[in-house]
This record gives structure tokens, C-alpha cells and sequence, in this order.
């Protein structure tokens, strides 16, 4: 998929914005990534969305609100996991010659309704699917809210491999030094291990700063070809190799494959690491990376991510990373912008737009030098490659 | 650990409070209630295939493995072990807003599936390999999941 590229970025940043409408951030984003690379409304034909109504819009409220004439849209089931899924497909759409340029939306009031796992939390009727909840919950049982499966995974990974959860805190440590140095942060303040060390559980083994933060936000990056994008405005930064989300018996949302959790084998944790797909495709590596981006709902997706794409040996992350590894300066910096832990949770937009300026060398005080190849990949799989 | 499945008659305990499960009780489909039914009568049933003979979940309308419909109920041939476990500390429902903090067991039986549910041995933190003993929790209104307790606990 070398001839797709992402032309313009916008956001709103992250935060709180009881008083914005869904479709005013949608709006704001969209001015500002249309800005961003000199294309005009007119010029978009094609929309992905993320999520939809009512944290944010459906595709065909965002066309008729924002005015968009389209031949091309599509929406992803409302849940974080598919930032990955919408950009690869807008680009299969322009590939394949449904749309020239499409708007991919990330629009989430996640302030404006309780909490996830409560009831009053949209889509609360969706934990008693046939199959159990998204995040394995079930209700009857206690076991609610998505915290309760990345919990319960990360406490099976703590067994398997012989580990105690104190190394965790690396990760909310380096992901708030790296968003100590992003203006557009929500928790900017310094975080130290003695804060981390306080704060208390949620539910054990994770502790409140292995949670992400709930923000509002809005995003909307703009692909095209990469040939139309080299005339625009900004430096085009490709997607250059893909890998999609992975499903199956074995696989489970907040967890390495594995674990055993919510599924019915298990089976000794592998790492494809350089065999994964997205670097097959590439023929680059994991060393090859100048900076990773993942989802991070809760701070063990990080260490799953790094093991899943092989960075790190499988059961040696939270030793992989100790010392300074992943955060400002570090070998691999890991979500530069704070990610959803820091930043604020924008279900991946903040770390795709975060990735372009990072290829675009426009990160500011957290630049990763001479950057060149980042790559976006998930605990659950998805992965994409993106060169300047 | 094989156990005899002839003798399996769950013991009951009422979950705490006056709660109906209408809010927190699965969906259950027609073709799966052979479970929740016999758990009222203290059974723990899962479906055996017909076909490749595995012992799987007891939702979903077909054998993971082989796509086969038919099955049979068959008492839980081996004896769960604790699989992973949580602690709540905050309450997400009002149904457990007094019993916080509460662990949640992922109990294991053997190859087959894996159950999620709640830990009633107070104070005695769960231990990942350990053998325990599934007990049927009952609501007000009459619907039964399961509950795990000490292997060895009376109730």
C-alpha cells in the first residue's frame, strides 16, 4: 500500500468540552487538517468514522452536518480498538478507487456520560452479548467495566512469567515525561515513583495511573494518494505496510495471545516479532523502528504490544523497559504524545496525528531524531507502518 | 483432578442484598438454557459435542472447534482451578457497592471452558493453580450463576 499517504491532520486537543457538540469538535478538526494541507471541503469524497453516536457521530450525521457530498463512507463498531481499522479502510478505499481523499473522524465526548462499566455508559447492553462482554465482562459475576479483563490478563501474565506488577509503573512514568512535553496533554504535571506507588488500586493488580485518562476530543486526519499528496501542503507521511485485527479463540482484546483469558486454550505465549506481517511486508524489523505507538488503554497493552511485535523477548517486557527505554530520549520512545494513559484516551487518534509529527519533524521538545519509520500496533494485533 | 460426576450437587448461597438480576443476568438464548436451568437444581452442566467429543462454553449456539450443533449436557468432568483472579475496589454496579473490595475468579476446568465468578472466601487472597469448588449463587428472583469457594470451605 506504498501509493496512500496521510495528507492533513487537525484536532481540537484533549480534554474537556462540556459545552461543544459533537459535530462543532468534528467540525473544528476537520477546518483545522483541511488547513493543515491546503485541500478544500469540496475536495474530500470519501469519510471513515470511529465509533459514532451518541459519544460522537455516525457517517451520515457528519455528512450532513459538515456539508461533505460523498461516494464513499463507512463506520467501525463503537469501541477504541479500531483507529488502525479506519485508516486502513480509507486507504483500501482510495486504493481500490472508491474515493480520492477520505476524512477519517475520531470525534468522542467520553466526559459528557458516566463511567464505562456503569450503566448509564453507552453501549452497557453490549455485556450481554451471546459471546460475554467486549472486555470479557459479566455483570452477575462482578467481573464489569473493561478494566476487569485487562486485570485479570495482566494478573495471568504476572503467574506465567514469575513477575511482580511494580514494574508497570515504567510505563506511566514515561508516558507522563513524554506528555510533560505535549501543550496539548490533558496530564502534563510530573509524575513520580512515589506517586505512582500511592495511587491507589481499581481494580488489583492495576492502579488508578494505569488507567487512561477520559477525555474529549476531536481528530480527523486526511488520506489521499500518495501522488496527489505530494502537492499539498505538508510532506506526505505514508502507510507503507499493514496488518489488520486479529480474531479468533486465542485472541483476547487485553491480552497477549495466550493468556487464556476469556478463551478456551491456552497455549505458551510466542512472538512473531520480525515474521509479524506488517514488518514482512516492509522487510524492516523491529529494530528498525524509530518510535512505536499503541494502544493503551492500560498500561500492560504497552508491555503486550512490545512483546506481540517482538521489541522485547515474550515475559521480559516489564524488565525490557526499565531505565528509561520508552520514554524521552530512550532507545524506543513509546507513545511520545503521553498516549491515552497521559495525553487522554482519543481511542488512538492522538498517537496517529502524534505519529505525523513526528515523521513531519514538528514534535517539539519530544522529537525523536531523525525520524523516519514509526509504527502504529495493538495488543489485538492491527498494525501499520508509516514512513516519511 | 477427575471427579465423579454422579455426585455433583452444588451447594447454594444467596448473593448479599435484595437484588433482582434483571440488570446483570446474561442473555440467555433458548438453546443455552440447559445451563441456568440446572443450575437451580445445583448442577453445573456444560455441552459436550456430539461430534469431536469437547467439553466448551456454556453460551454460543455451536462447538468452537468443529461447528457441530449437536450436544449433550454433561456434568463438569473435572475439578476447576483458579485461572487468573481480580480484586474490585470500586463498585461499577450498585448490586456490589457493599461488598468492595471483591474478587472475581477465572476458574478453569480442565481443557474446557473457563468461568467467570465471584470469590467467596473473605479475607483469603486466591492463588493462581489452585483446585477450589464452584457453588451456585442464587438471586432474589431466582436466577442462579456460579460462585467459587475454598475447596475445603463447608458453605
Amino acid at each position: 500500500m506504498k501509493d496512500v499517504a496521510i495528507a492533513g491532520i487537525g484536532t481540537i486537543g484533549f480534554g474537556k468540552s462540556p459545552d461543544l457538540s459533537a459535530s462543532a469538535m468534528a467540525n473544528r478538526a476537520f477546518k483545522a487538517a483541511l488547513g493543515d494541507c491546503g485541500l478544500a471541503r469540496e475536495d474530500v469524497d470519501g469519510l471513515v468514522c470511529h465509533i459514532g453516536s451518541p459519544r460522537g457521530l455516525d457517517y451520515d450525521e457528519i455528512a450532513a452536518l459538515l456539508g461533505l457530498d460523498l461516494r464513499y463512507a463507512s463506520q467501525t463498531w463503537a469501541h477504541g480498538r479500531f483507529c488502525g481499522t479506519v485508516l486502513q479502510t480509507a486507504a483500501m478505499a482510495i486504493a481500490n478507487g472508491l474515493a480520492e481523499t477520505v476524512a477519517c473522524v475520531g470525534v468522542f465526548r467520553n466526559t459528557a456520560f458516566s463511567r464505562p462499566g456503569t450503566k448509564g455508559f453507552p453501549g452497557f447492553d453490549e455485556n450481554f452479548r451471546e459471546g460475554g462482554g467486549p472486555h470479557a465482562e459479566t455483570p452477575h459475576t462482578g467481573m464489569i467495566a473493561p478494566i476487569g479483563g485487562a486485570a485479570m490478563s495482566f494478573q495471568r501474565y504476572l503467574y506465567e512469567h514469575d513477575k511482580t506488577a511494580e514494574g508497570l509503573a515504567a510505563v506511566a512514568l514515561s508516558q507522563r515525561a513524554h506528555a510533560s512535553l505535549n501543550p496539548l496533554a490533558y496530564k502534563q504535571d510530573p509524575l513520580s515513583e512515589d506517586d505512582y506507588a500511592a495511587a491507589p488500586y481499581i481494580c488489583e493488580p492495576l492502579r488508578r495511573l494505569d488507567c487512561s485518562v477520559p477525555v474529549d476530543t476531536g481528530v480527523v486526519v486526511l488520506l489521499t494518494s500518495l501522488k496527489r499528496a505530494e502537492k499539498l501542503a505538508q510532506p506526505p507521511v505514508r502507510l507503507s505496510a499493514f496488518q489488520g485485527l486479529s480474531g479468533g479463540p486465542n485472541e483476547f482484546v487485553f491480552g497477549r495471545p495466550g493468556l487464556g483469558i476469556h478463551q478456551r486454550d491456552r497455549f505458551a505465549g510466542t512472538s512473531l516479532g520480525a515474521d509479524e506481517p506488517v514488518f514482512a511486508k516492509s522487510n524492516l524489523g523491529p529494530g528498525d523502528i524509530d518510535t512505536l505507538h499503541c494502544y493503551d488503554g492500560f498500561a500492560p497493552q504497552v508491555i503486550w504490544t512490545l512483546e506481540r511485535f517482538g521489541f522485547a523477548p515474550v515475559g521480559q517486557a516489564l524488565d525490557w523497559i526499565q531505565g528509561g527505554r520508552i520514554g524521552p530520549g530512550g532507545e524506543l520512545p513509546v507513545n511520545t504524545s503521553g498516549g491515552h494513559l497521559s495525553e487522554g484516551h482519543s481511542n488512538g487518534w492522538g498517537q496517529t496525528v502524534e505519529i505525523v509529527r513526528q515523521l513531519r519533524g514538528t514534535a517539539g521538545a519530544r522529537q525523536v531524531p531523525n525520524c523516519r519509520n514509526a509504527l502504529w500496533a495493538t495488543t489485538f494485533g492491527d498494525a501499520i507502518l508509516y514512513e516519511n | 483432578m477427575k471427579t465423579d460426576p454422579t455426585a455433583q450437587t452444588l451447594s447454594f448461597v444467596d448473593f448479599p442484598g435484595e437484588f433482582s438480576s434483571h440488570t446483570v443476568a446474561p442473555y440467555i438464548a433458548p438453546d443455552c438454557e440447559v445451563h441456568y436451568e440446572a443450575l437451580k437444581t445445583g448442577k453445573l452442566l456444560f455441552p459436550n459435542c456430539a461430534e469431536c467429543h469437547r467439553t466448551g462454553p456454556p453460551n454460543g449456539g455451536c462447538c468452537p472447534w468443529c461447528g457441530s450443533e449437536e450436544r449433550s449436557w454433561q456434568p463438569a468432568q473435572t475439578a476447576p482451578v483458579i485461572h487468573s483472579w481480580v480484586r474490585y475496589h470500586r463498585a461499577y454496579l450498585p448490586e456490589f457497592n457493599d461488598l468492595v473490595p471483591y474478587e472475581v475468579i477465572a476458574a478453569r476446568f480442565g481443557d474446557g471452558p473457563v468461568l467467570f465468578g465471584r470469590w467467596l472466601a473473605d479475607g483469603v487472597t486466591p492463588v493462581i493453580g489452585t483446585e477450589i469448588r464452584p457453588v451456585v449463587e442464587r438471586w432474589t428472583d431466582g436466577f442462579c450463576g456460579v460462585a467459587f469457594a475454598q475447596k475445603d470451605a463447608k458453605s
